[in-house]
């Protein structure tokens, strides 16, 4: 058999079209949590709160020039683009050219920094060896100070996860999918220990530095370095601000990990998922967990049939669920349990934990502790501690809530102000869930004008609690219209 | 009948904490004085005496280090912030602040319900907004690999916060960041302190920075990004960050109302990537 190969080495665009185009359904692109100055040898800073630098089409924030270095898999994971029974395009990338592309794109103010996954070339610690060798590039030869977030491969040898952290910003690896039987069924060459050992190591390494970073931190304010001539703001203070000087000391994964799964590929409840997130946050000390709804790609019996529409409100929900457990205070539990397991489709989880525990309400704002305040739907985390700050004053109206940003159309069921209610309004489920729901939660843009919507609730008379829990089992049905 | 006096003063940090200064050296008496800023389109009132504030920097000096000691230092950022701000109301707010504030000390930040507090708040909450939107949304042009050059037109006045974000960050690069509306520049050499180059009238200039000063002019002549004479049009990784940026959407969640929600659209005219699209 005769068989004409016509090899033209590709061109950068080509590889970085492939690569990028293999990368995008990665979800995590944050730049926060790592503060770094300018070493003075090259180009580069960390910002604390991050900086997103574009937003694509579909809305997602473009922080990191988001990349694999190579799409040239040995594994064949069902739900993959890349698994090595598909017949895709395959490239790699050179260690100089991803390092030329960070730092020229870094220059021109394009990105953030690297962000760098890959496919499994060879084997896990071939691959993982390379994209070490990559970092120690970036930041020995190029002196590059900017974030750098790199996915671990699982399974890889456990040396160079150590060595990856000392280099990189924020390292992750991807739960893939959130319960250990689908992950059996759709990616056979992972296992969950061996996605769960590497986050353990990390979580150590973190750890085990703590008492390091302190010592470094107190460090910071010894007077050794050169003074800096005075920001334009500081240009009247009279203390001169000290910088160190020269290479600074490296920090083990300074923005802590994170972990994204698939959502919607395997048919566990949202009520799983929840717990399996609060246990990765509790026990894994998780920066974030990411969730990532599942984009049909691949024909396969397992799995959704590509054209299905993947579940964004559903997805939106758990991103809801997620603040809940890490900024107001709530558990897994007392938002969904085995005989609620999915997320009410019609209010947001916390509107919902709330009609439920009716019993608790109303508030006196003028009282109510923090994270009493933070529990009221309507009422934020800058919402609660604005209304403890303010309250310090004067006792508050509901027109100081107003211009406090507190938002009234949903608050004014769950609050009273120096005792009295805002309208005389009953204390009752049902009424309260018709009025919620008539306002129209404000959903983000994302879901309200990708094609998903609502169904239309003008049949309120007959729509009630118990259908409405109905309609929540069958999220993705529901929502897809 | 005791006339209300109005200070005008320059459109800077320096003139506006000029006219508090004068307003209290001046003992007029606090609440018969109005800040204002010079070249508003003022309308001249009867019964009321105009008076113009020469800027005085060691005056303006101690008024802020007596921000900085009675108030707090959080409060002289927000005051820095909302001069940097696009309102003409936003020097009487800065002073009644200030006043509230050397009477009330650092708690004045909580006293949301006074008007002047709300204001000068709600401006610096804009600026900085602003600022943090351009620190992602600049966008650099490398000129011969030697100079990058950025092109902005903001709402208010950035250069200061721009400069000290990007000197941190490239502190080996050569850079001018241009704001076209108001014909100001910061250049940016290596190991030398950030100049603002007010480039309206170019010929005054040194030649001590010929490169730039010319690097200026090319980009105030050109109307807009692919103007004839942009020197980079050429730019390989303007054409890699083009196609990066084509590929990394997702077409199954595509969602042109969002995007624009989180990056407006008055950016866009001097991003390479959503050339054309506006």
């Amino acid at each position: 058999m005769e068989r004409i190969s016509v090899q033209r080495p590709m061109t950068l665009q080509e590889k970085l079209e492939i690569l990028a185009d293999a990368a995008k359904y990665d979800v995590s692109c944050t730049s926060s949590g790592s503060e770094r100055k300018n070493s003075g040898l090259g180009m580069g800073n960390g910002h604390r709160s991050g900086i997103c630098h574009a937003f694509a089409g579909d809305g997602r924030c473009i922080s990191l020039l988001k990349i694999l270095m190579s799409n040239d898999c040995c594994y064949d994971c069902r739900y993959c683009m890349n698994r090595i029974s598909n017949d895709v395009p395959r490239a790699t990338f050179s260690p100089e050219e991803i390092c030329t592309l960070t730092v020229e794109f870094y220059r021109r103010n394009y990105i953030e920094g690297l962000f760098l996954s890959s496919g499994v070339l060879h084997t896990p610690d071939y691959t993982m060896e390379r994209m070490y060798e990559v970092l120690a590039l970036l930041r020995r030869k190029y002196h590059f100070c900017g974030y750098i977030h790199v996915k671990l491969i699982p399974g890889a040898n456990a040396q160079l996860v150590d060595d990856i952290g000392f280099l990189a910003d924020r390292v992750s690896c991807n739960l893939e999918l959130p319960t250990a039987e689908g992950l059996k069924k759709l990616a056979p060459a992972k296992t969950r220990t061996r996605i769960l050992t590497p986050m353990r190591q990390i979580q150590k390494g973190i750890e085990k530095q703590h008492p390091a970073v302190r010592a470094y931190r107190e460090s910071e304010f010894v007077p050794w370095g050169e003074t800096l001539t005075p920001a334009p703001w500081d240009r009247y203070d009279k203390t001169p601000q000290v910088r160190r000087s020269g290479q600074q000391e490296r920090l083990f994964v300074p923005a802590g990990q994170s972990t994204q799964m698939i959502i919607g590929a395997t048919p566990e409840s949202d009520y799983q998922i929840i717990s399996v997130t609060e246990s990765l946050y509790q026990r894994f000390h998780m920066k974030r967990v990411f969730y990532s709804a599942y984009v049909p790609l691949n024909e396969d019996p397992h799995l959704p049939a590509p054209g299905t529409r993947p579940p964004l409100l559903r997805e939106h929900r758990l991103y809801q669920a997620d603040w809940l457990l890490r900024f107001y205070g709530f558990k897994a539990e007392e938002l969904l349990d085995e005989q609620r397991p999915n997320f009410n489709v019609f209010f947001d989880p916390k509107c919902d934990w709330a009609l439920r525990h009716l019993d608790m309400f109303p508030v006196e704002v003028n009282k109510a502790g923090y994270r009493t305040l933070l529990r009221v739907p309507g009422v934020g985390v800058t919402g609660a501690r604005r209304i403890c700050r303010a309250r310090k004053f004067a006792k508050l109206t509901f027109d100081d809530l107003q211009k406090l940003g507190i938002v009234l159309k949903r608050a004014l069921y769950f609050i009273t102000c120096q005792g009295r209610m805002m309208y005389p309004t009953k204390i009752d489920e049902d009424y309260i869930a018709r009025n919620l729901l008539s306002l129209n939660e404000k959903l983000p843009s994302h879901l309200k004008d990708a094609g998903e919507s609502y169904r239309q609730l003008s049949l309120f008379d007959d729509f009630h609690l118990t259908d409405m829990e109905e309609t929540a089992h069958t999220v993705p049905e529901v929502t897809v219209i | 009948m005791k006339l209300t006096r109005i200070l005008l003063c320059q459109d800077s940090l320096e003139g506006i904490l000029s006219a508090v200064h004068e307003a209290y050296v001046s003992r007029y008496g606090l609440h018969d004085i109005r800040i204002e800023l010079m070249g508003q389109p003022a309308q001249t009132e009867m019964f009321l005496e105009y008076r113009e504030i020469v800027t005085d920097t060691s005056a303006a000096a101690k008024v802020a280090l007596a921000v900085r000691k009675k108030i707090s230092k959080r409060a002289f950022d927000m005051i820095f912030n909302a001069s940097c701000a696009n309102n003409p109301k936003k020097a009487h707010a800065i002073y009644r602040f200030i006043v509230g504030g050397f009477y009330m000390g650092a708690q004045i930040e909580n006293y949301l319900s006074e008007p002047s507090v709300q204001l000068v708040m709600q401006l610096s909450r804009q600026v900085s907004k602003e600022a943090d939107h351009l620190f992602g949304f600049l966008r650099f042009e490398d000129i011969g690999g030697k100079l990058l050059l950025a092109r902005i037109r903001p709402r208010h006045w950035l250069l200061y916060q721009l400069a000290d974000h990007f000197t941190e960050r490239f502190p080996k690069e050569r850079f001018i960041i241009c704001d076209v509306g108001r014909k100001r520049a910061c250049l940016h050499i290596p190991g030398k302190p950030v100049r603002m180059v007010d480039y309206s009238g170019m010929e005054e200039q040194d030649g001590e920075n010929i490169p730039m000063i010319d690097a200026i002019r090319v980009a105030a002549a050109g109307a807009g990004r692919g103007g004839a004479q942009m020197p980079s049009a050429k730019d390989d990784y303007e054409t890699l960050w083009k196609a990066f940026f084509r590929t990394i959407m997702i077409k199954e969640r595509e969602n042109p109302r969002c995007q624009m929600n989180m990056m407006p659209k008055r950016y866009w005219d001097y991003m390479p990537e959503m050339e054309g699209k506006k």
